[in-house]
């Protein structure tokens, strides 16, 4: 069997397993899980456009938030089924990336990520203030009553849910890495001027890779939206969601399939179990995982795995964790 | 009719003009060398041609259709190729991947065509671009422009940096591809090594042609290459 195919059957082996894994796990662990598959899907979404293409978007939860309100404002205000919604949310959400791209990826490096940051408080405001999607107040999606509504489905349902998309997201980025449009992608984050005069439409490509990265964290905010069944613009445009996508994919390595599924892992289990046991060191515990992640991991979890994670064929080598260490050791005169 | 065919061309950074109006011709199977000293707006030149770099006025027709102002991969699916000064290759990304880029507007994948004129990259397809010597950088360089299969291409500076014997190796092949059917617009610091293979030469001085004609004229003109040339 070719190798490729060999991925895909272990990758479909693994979801079904998790998904089995899942009915027998207490509540606690669950709801851990559940966070860690919903910050795989949004690791890969950022790690469509700020691993692959190399523009650090610092914005991203606009699009989670987009996808959320959507949501909600189809099943509250429209009377949609839940599961009609949730498609209609992500490609809203992808929509709106196409038409905030183009402007926002005439910009590069720091500009860019500070005005994607300016675009999610924008954004945030804006859904703070309009009518159909109660203002500051939040908006509840419908989940029983006489009214049309979708029945709550529970924790274990909702993991499997994430489970189902955290595959697909990261279905959709093992097939980026080995695509064509993967490869104008690092091309661009390589070098833009160099891609456009080998031909690559950069602005098409750049706007593309937005509204997928949209389309995915589109999806998984319509899944929060549902689960958390009230949203509010704090919750739904959260800056530390898009602090966390970046942290995730920047440790566990950037344009690499298997770094976000790494970094998620690790940084959502330790930032939830570690709340759990001294929630007084809360504001402590990212800043210091991001200080200790980046200076020991420079070029992210992912290096170190024995399958060079390179997307594609032409994958940096694999990095010796004593030698990252001793180098860190080095660097920072620990 | 040239293929090429640009009239009064000014270009400019920040207010400054770096063109000052260049009138420059290039027929098929033709090679055209433009050579002059550091800073006289070469790269300029060949930039404002293929969209990498704004025109502010003139024009820039390729096949009879103006061009001047549109993005580059759009003139490059016209037709022209631009291999850039320092070969502006992805180093992290593998001769294949380069050469893969290079196809990618044409939606050409086939690389074997490119392989039978460089040879030399067949066992180093799986190697990041950025380990490669510069010889061999500068013959990816020029695969991946012609994985395009261009009627003309622009290139910058081909000899920098590489030893005389590779410099000579890839002129050869430069004079394999005119003949095949690309048109060549070179140019390179060193005057000598671009007239030797260009029928025609433009010395470009300050933005400004100030002397063109056939190459052994302007290589036989001592007075002339003096003043112009480093």
């Amino acid at each position: 069997m070719e190798k490729t195919g060999r991925r895909w059957l272990a990758g479909s082996a693994a979801t079904i397993a998790l998904a089995a894994g899942g009915a027998a796990l207490p509540s606690q662990p669950l709801g851990t899980a559940t966070s860690v598959l919903l910050f795989v899907t949004l690791a890969q979404s950022w790690n469509i456009i700020g691993g692959f293409a190399g523009y650090p978007s610092f914005g991203q939860v606009a699009f989670f938030g987009v996808g959320g309100y959507c949501a909600a404002v189809l099943t509250a205000q429209v009377g949609f089924s839940f599961w009609a919604a949730l498609p209609a949310s992500a490609a809203f959400a992808a929509a709106f990336a196409a038409v905030v791209g183009p402007p926002l990826l005439r910009l590069r490096g720091n500009a860019f990520s500070i005005a994607t940051l300016g675009m999610a408080a924008g954004t945030r405001e804006l859904v703070a203030i309009l009518g159909v999607t109660g203002g500051g107040a939040g908006l509840t999606v419908p989940t029983f009553g006489p009214g049309p509504h979708t029945a709550y489905p529970g924790a274990l349902a909702f993991y499997w849910a994430y489970l189902a998309l955290a595959a697909v997201s990261l279905a959709v980025v093992a097939w980026l890495s080995a695509s064509r449009f993967g490869l104008a992608l690092r091309a661009i984050r390589a070098d833009e001027t160099a891609a456009e005069s080998a031909g690559v439409a950069t602005t098409r490509t750049k706007v593309a890779a937005l509204a997928l990265s949209a389309l995915l964290a589109g999806t998984a905010g319509a899944l929060f939206a549902f689960q958390q069944v009230v949203v509010f613009p704090d919750s739904m445009f959260d800056i530390t969601t898009t602090t966390l996508m970046v942290v995730i994919v920047v440790v566990g390595g950037r344009g690499t399939v298997a770094g976000p599924v790494v970094g998620a892992v690790v940084f959502e289990t330790l930032v939830t179990e570690l709340h759990l046991f001294a929630s007084r060191l809360d504001p402590l515990i990212l800043p210091a995982l991001i200080v200790v992640g980046v200076v020991l991991l420079p070029d992210g979890v992912a290096h170190l795995l024995p399958v060079p994670p390179g997307a594609g064929r032409g994958g940096t080598p694999r990095a010796r964790p004593r030698a990252v260490l001793l180098d860190a050791v080095r660097r920072y005169r620990l | 009719m040239s293929l090429l065919e640009v009239r009064a061309l000014t270009t400019g950074y920040r207010g400054g003009a770096v063109l000052g109006g260049v009138d420059l011709d290039v027929g098929p199977y033709e090679i055209v060398a433009v050579v002059g000293p550091s800073g006289s707006g070469k790269s300029t030149l060949l930039g404002a041609i293929s969209g990498l770099v704004p025109v502010a006025s003139g024009s820039v027709r390729l096949h009879g259709r103006d061009v001047a102002g549109l993005a580059a991969e759009d003139i490059m699916a016209l037709g022209l190729v631009h291999v850039p000064e320092r070969r502006r290759l992805f180093a992290g990304l593998t001769v294949r991947e380069n050469l893969l880029l290079g196809g990618w507007r044409a939606g050409r994948r086939d690389i074997g065509r490119v392989l039978e004129m460089f040879p030399t990259l067949v066992g180093r397809l799986e190697t990041p671009s950025g380990a490669l010597s510069g010889g061999e950088q500068q013959l990816c360089a020029i695969a991946r422009g012609l994985m395009a299969d261009p009627a003309i291409m622009l290139i910058d500076e081909f000899s920098l940096g590489l030893a005389p014997v590779m410099a000579h190796d890839i002129l050869v092949r430069l004079a394999d591809i005119a003949a095949g059917g690309t048109s060549l617009v070179l140019v390179d610091q060193d005057a000598a090594t671009a007239l030797s293979v260009a029928e025609r030469a433009y010395i470009l001085e300050s933005g400004f042609i100030v002397a063109s004609g056939p190459s052994g004229k302007l290589l036989a003109d001592h007075a002339l290459l003096d003043r112009y040339l480093d």
